[in-house]
């Protein structure tokens, strides 16, 4: 992680969790959103200046018929995962050292989903375990 | 014969040979060990829990059987060790995780039932990578015990998970240990300590009284001095288990009956290790040299399937599902290695779609790897592409360009059986180790490849030295 770019101190954190305030903007800042971090395809969030956790802003091509419609906002896949595992698991241990741990980890987890995904499966491709009723002896 | 040195790295047949000529007794055999994991025992951090009462107890009623002609067997009166993921009744088992220290488990693990039965006498519980290194651990540091620590040389790593079971029958500790294998555990321990590991085939051994890391991948099995051992302890574990459904039905005996396999049909693949260090591929090029004076050995490929993304995606999830607790408790932050901390966080977010979609490429997985196995009796592949890392190095960092095989997750995710002996010794004096895989229920050809190589060698007669 970029040591010279703000960090989110944990019990602040906590504070955004417990509170219900989102933390995208933040923790990219800890994290140090960028390409070395977030691996694996995952893309920081852009777009037009938007900022992920504010609404998005009105359509303009509803008031300009035919203007160039902008480009959808977009998501980083890690952050938007470490958010989600935040409010579930909030917890004042998870310092941005571990936030980044778990970042590396959710990218690599996003690798494999998407070598899973890409591999040609048809149909009738069932899953490799057997489930069976049970009736006790 | 005298309890020295010699007696500690014997194999099992050999003290079985002993005890039934008189020239001991297990009573002596099991205090000559436990003197053994109590003295050197700690220096390699290899002990949990010594249970010195009980193993006496279980030696003077083996002595009392074979007395009155109860002969249980080529296991009778000879002492053992479990890796810390095995239930014993009375004692603590604590899955090598400090919170769960002082835990005390009301029943024996279906392994441990079995060897009581087949007369093995139990001296210690031994030390483990916490959790079964399933949170992602990424140095020898990894549990309450402290690093495993190798006979061969203590500044360097054992192995994992199975840290104590490898360095006890690796420093003569115990004539054998049972470890798990999830993916790597046993070979791995085995491979870094010049001793046999086998992975026998999932379903091959009950896991009740195990902890489950994954449920679809764990598999028990020994780690002993000679594949011949390996044999003689697996057909005293395996077997089915109302307690454990996914243990089958099919008999295992050993040896098998009719005439022992002395031809054998074999295959290499064009790269088994990806940049193994220089003396790995030496070591393992004499393998095969010596290989081939039984056996004919062919060429083979690797299907390009994902088997590592399936294999990472069935363990996480599995891990997520058996281990939430230790988040939502707060136990998580009470692991020894930082990175243990924080390793099971990210794996409760695997999509249910992702572990689906990992069992149906399994299936493919499964049935490739029958069909290239099918005409051979064991793949050979180096079992490791470095020696044991140094303890206080990241196991990353270590490694390096020295990159493992993809057969290990391949092996792994199909669920077919290898086992570990060893092939000689690298840089810094340390043990390498060749593996054989076979296809499912494959075990009785790998054992009687690896004990052919053996017959051949004399790598697993070695003793390491004894620490200061």
């Amino acid at each position: 992680m970029n040591e010279s770019r703000p960090t989110l101190d944990r019990r602040e954190f906590a504070a955004r969790v417990a509170a219900g305030t989102t933390l995208l903007p933040a923790m990219l800042a800890a994290l140090g959103a960028s390409d070395e971090n977030m691996a694996a395809g995952a893309e920081p969030a852009k777009a037009n200046g938007a900022k992920p956790d504010q609404p998005l802003p009105k359509d303009p091509l509803a008031e300009k018929p035919g203007a160039e419609k902008p480009a959808p906002v977009r998501f980083n896949p890690v952050a938007v995962q470490l958010e989600l595992l935040l409010g579930q698991y909030p917890s004042e241990q998870l310092t941005p050292e571990g936030l980044r741990i778990i970042a590396g980890k959710l990218a690599s987890q996003l690798a494999h989903s998407a070598r899973l995904g890409s591999f040609p499966l048809t149909n009738a491709d069932g899953p490799g375990f057997v489930f069976s009723a049970y009736r006790s002896p | 014969m005298a309890l020295n040195d010699e007696v500690a790295f014997a194999s099992i047949r050999t003290l079985g040979a002993g005890l039934r000529a008189k020239k001991f007794t297990s009573v002596e055999l099991t205090e000559f060990f436990l003197r053994r994991t109590e003295t050197l025992g700690p220096k390699y951090n290899a002990v949990v829990t010594v249970l010195r009462a009980a193993a006496l107890l279980e030696a003077k009623q083996a002595d009392r059987d074979l007395a009155a002609g109860r002969d249980r067997g080529p296991l009778h009166g000879i002492p053992y060790g479990a890796k810390d993921l095995l239930a014993v009744r009375g004692a603590p088992t604590t899955w090598g995780a400090p919170p769960f220290r002082d835990r005390v488990l009301d029943l024996d693990a279906t392994v441990i039932r079995k060897l009581r039965e087949a007369g093995a006498v139990l001296i210690v519980k031994l030390a483990m990578v916490e959790i079964a290194g399933g949170l992602g651990y990424r140095q020898a540091n990894a549990s309450l015990t402290g690093p495993g620590l190798n006979p061969w040389d203590v500044t360097t790593w054992s192995g994992g998970s199975s840290s104590g079971s490898g360095s006890a029958v690796g420093g003569g500790l115990a004539p054998f240990a049972i470890g798990s294998e999830t993916w790597g555990s046993i070979l791995t321990p085995a491979g870094y300590c010049g001793i046999a590991g086998l992975r026998p085939t999932y379903g091959r051994v009950s896991r009740h009284g195990a902890m489950a890391l994954s449920f679809t991948l764990d598999k028990l099995g020994p780690m002993c001095r000679t594949a011949d051992d390996c044999g003689l302890v697996l057909a005293a574990i395996a077997g089915p288990d109302p307690a454990d459904e996914s243990a089958v039905n099919l008999p295992f005996s050993y040896p098998p009956a009719g005439d022992p396999q002395t031809r054998f049909k074999l295959a290499v693949l064009r790269e088994p290790q990806r940049n193994p260090q220089p003396e790995i591929q030496a070591n393992y090029e004499a393998a095969l040299e010596q290989l081939r004076r039984t056996a004919s050995i062919d060429e083979i490929e690797l299907p390009d399937l994902p088997y590592a993304s399936v294999a990472s995606t069935i363990l996480f999830a599995e891990m997520a599902a058996a281990f939430e607790g230790l988040i939502t408790s707060g136990e998580i932050w009470e692991m020894t290695a930082p990175e243990d901390c924080f390793g099971a966080h990210a794996a409760m977010l695997i999509p249910a779609k992702d572990y689906i979609n990992a069992f149906r490429i399994r299936r493919k997985i499964q049935v490739a790897l029958d069909e290239l196995l099918a005409p051979f009796d064991a793949l050979v592949v180096p079992t490791l592409s470095t020696v044991a890392p140094p303890i206080d190095r990241d196991f990353r960092e270590y490694q390096g360009a020295f990159r493992g095989s993809l057969v290990d997750g391949a092996g792994n995710a199909a669920g077919i059986p290898a086992i570990t002996v060893p092939s000689g010794f690298g840089e810094r004096g340390l043990p390498t180790g060749v593996q054989f895989i076979g296809r499912a229920f494959s075990e009785h050809q790998l054992l009687a490849v690896a004990a052919a190589y053996q017959q051949g060698t004399d790598w697993h007669k070695k003793q390491p030295p004894i620490p200061a």
